[in-house]
């Protein structure tokens, strides 16, 4: 059977992964291409690459970039940044990427997904919906630079109309959840996730394996994706996985290490295994031991 | 506890038991992940080994590329006949439409190319998502649209299911016949990435490896004399896509030694 997907999302600001809070604080995390390495090896789902830097500077994304990112890594790679055109699509799948997501583009051109669409099928574009609560608490476009006279459609009706054109997964990046650690906005989600017909990538928010799982109960959400919450522990997808499968959560789980026996503590993290558990490994370390 | 191990005139000092427990919990991981095979051993560049990327102007040449070179493999990307005639195998990657794919292997010439290649002189191929699509004899997307007609069979869309969306996105699990599992040393019933919204009806009798999706099956893979195809993407399936891709690597070897 189809698997839910977990998704990491490795955001890049000036050629440096960084950890985003709330759109508008940024800290360092390092090398790009080393984490979608480390992801890749912790048995990710898939790797979102998103050059923030890219639509403020009015260029496309990195291609350098995409190619060092996309030589250690085997799982599949979506690229955001700047992409307008068709044949910036070209370019960047010919860098490395498997599919593209776009978002401010489509918006602002609704024929571009359809084009894109046309030439490389539905399933290559991934539409990214930034979306946040206004005071009054309704879910309303996040523009980092809306003229205030713009006149733009409830998310929802703009959604099913980039399905419509030919989007063949949506990407809803809450804005007030991002980088706060307090889990997805289940409401705003699973609205719309009945506004739509395609896969729905749910982002932003995630600070506990919990939170994961909430996310992935609701009918027609097909991945969660979190940045910064991956970033800082060692093998922080595997310990996520083992969580959700132990929950009853459907997840690929091929590798050898998969920490399923293990529990975890109130934050998310491992637990120290039993004394004698730990004994047994002591054992087993003395016998493979050749001096 | 202190103890001591002597061996060739060295001596190792340990520090104490509960020291060395912290140290091999963290040994521990480290040696089941390097054990479990998470990549196969990146292999020495093979030269004499030429295998062509079929290059159209639309597929993810970039991540076949990266994985073939994983192999220990220098591929040619190319999309002139002339380029490519004296490669031993031949992969056909795909991320695209139909139509607009076939549009463009007719202008470049690869059309006849490749079936002399492929199917008189029985070159080996690889077909990967569209690739697999591209040999059948028609597809439905976007109106009817004749294919290279290498297998017997025809594309359409995937129908409609309650609850299950269109495209097939994500990690599906494949039932592959015992016989390739065993070839590959693949794990039994490995996950693989699909990504598609159209699906290969074709004859069971070349059929190597099915899935599911909802009540619907989908052809996951075929292989019929030196054409292997899938509908799955094994360049971004991590470990069991390679190891696929391995085998036809083989395949293309025992090609080269044997001509």
């Amino acid at each position: 059977m189809l698997k839910q997907r977990l998704i990491s999302s490795i955001v890049v600001r000036d050629g440096i992964a960084v950890q985003s809070i709330g759109f508008n604080r940024y800290l360092p995390v390092g090398d790009p291409a080393i984490s979608a390495e480390n992801f890749d090896r912790w048995g990710v789902d898939e790797i979102l690459l998103q050059d923030i830097s890219a639509t403020p500077d009015g260029r496309l994304v990195s291609l350098d970039l995409i190619e060092r990112v996309a030589r250690n890594c085997f799982v599949p790679l979506a690229v955001a940044g700047g992409i307008k055109s068709v044949d910036d699509v070209r370019s960047v799948i010919r860098a490395g990427a498997d599919k593209v997501v776009v978002g401010d583009a489509a918006i602002n051109d609704p024929d571009l997904v359809g084009r894109i669409a046309a030439s490389f099928g539905a399933q290559c574009v991934v539409v990214c919906l930034d979306i946040e609560r206004d005071a009054e608490q309704i879910p309303c476009l996040y523009r980092r630079n809306a003229a205030a006279n713009e006149d733009l459609l409830p998310p929802f009706e703009l959604a099913e109309s980039l399905v419509e054109n030919g989007a063949g997964e949506v990407l809803v990046n809450t804005v007030h959840r991002d980088g706060t650690k307090s889990g997805y906005d289940l409401g705003l989600i699973s609205e719309m996730a009945s506004a739509i017909e395609v896969p729905l990538i749910a982002s932003g928010g995630a600070g506990h394996p919990e939170h994961f799982k909430e996310v992935l109960d609701i009918p027609g959400v097909s991945a969660a994706a979190a940045g910064n919450y991956f970033h800082f522990t060692e093998h922080s997808i595997l310990t996520t996985k083992a969580y959700l499968r132990r929950n009853g959560i459907k997840l690929r789980a091929d590798t050898a290490a998969d920490y399923y026996a293990h529990s975890t503590d109130d934050i998310g993290r491992l637990k120290k295994l039993p004394d004698a558990q730990l004994l047994d490994l002591v054992f087993e370390r003395i016998e493979e031991e050749v001096i | 506890v202190a103890a001591e191990i002597e061996s060739g005139g060295h001596t190792l000092p340990f520090t104490s038991t509960k020291l060395s427990v912290q140290h091999l919990i963290f040994y521990r991981h480290s040696y089941s992940w390097s054990f479990s095979a998470v990549r196969p051993y990146m292999s020495p560049l093979r030269h004499e080994t030429r295998i062509g990327i079929i290059d159209y102007g639309m597929g993810n040449l970039g991540s076949v590329t990266n994985a073939l070179r994983f192999l220990g493999y220098d591929p040619l990307v190319s999309g002139k006949p002339e380029t490519l005639a004296n490669c031993h195998g031949f992969v056909l990657p795909g991320v695209g439409a139909f139509d607009e794919a076939m549009k463009r292997l007719n202008q470049s010439g690869l059309v006849d190319a490749l079936d002399q290649w492929v199917r008189h002189e029985k070159r080996p191929f690889f077909g990967i998502c569209l690739g697999f699509q591209l040999i059948t004899k028609s597809s439905t997307e976007g109106g009817w649209h004749e294919g290279l007609g290498w297998i017997e069979g025809e594309v359409e869309m995937i129908p409609d299911e309650i609850g299950y969306r269109v495209p097939h996105v994500g990690w599906n699990e494949v039932d592959l016949s015992p016989e390739f599992v065993e070839i590959g040393a693949l794990s039994t019933n490995p996950h693989f990435y699909f990504d598609h919204s159209y699906r290969v009806l074709c004859d069971d009798s070349i059929v190597i490896g099915r899935t599911a999706y909802g009540r619907k099956e989908i052809i996951a893979a075929i292989r019929q004399e030196n054409i292997l195809a899938m509908q799955f993407h094994p360049e971004r399936s991590q470990t069991n896509g390679l190891r696929l891709f391995r085998i036809f690597c083989h395949s293309v070897e025992d090609a080269v030694s044997s001509c």
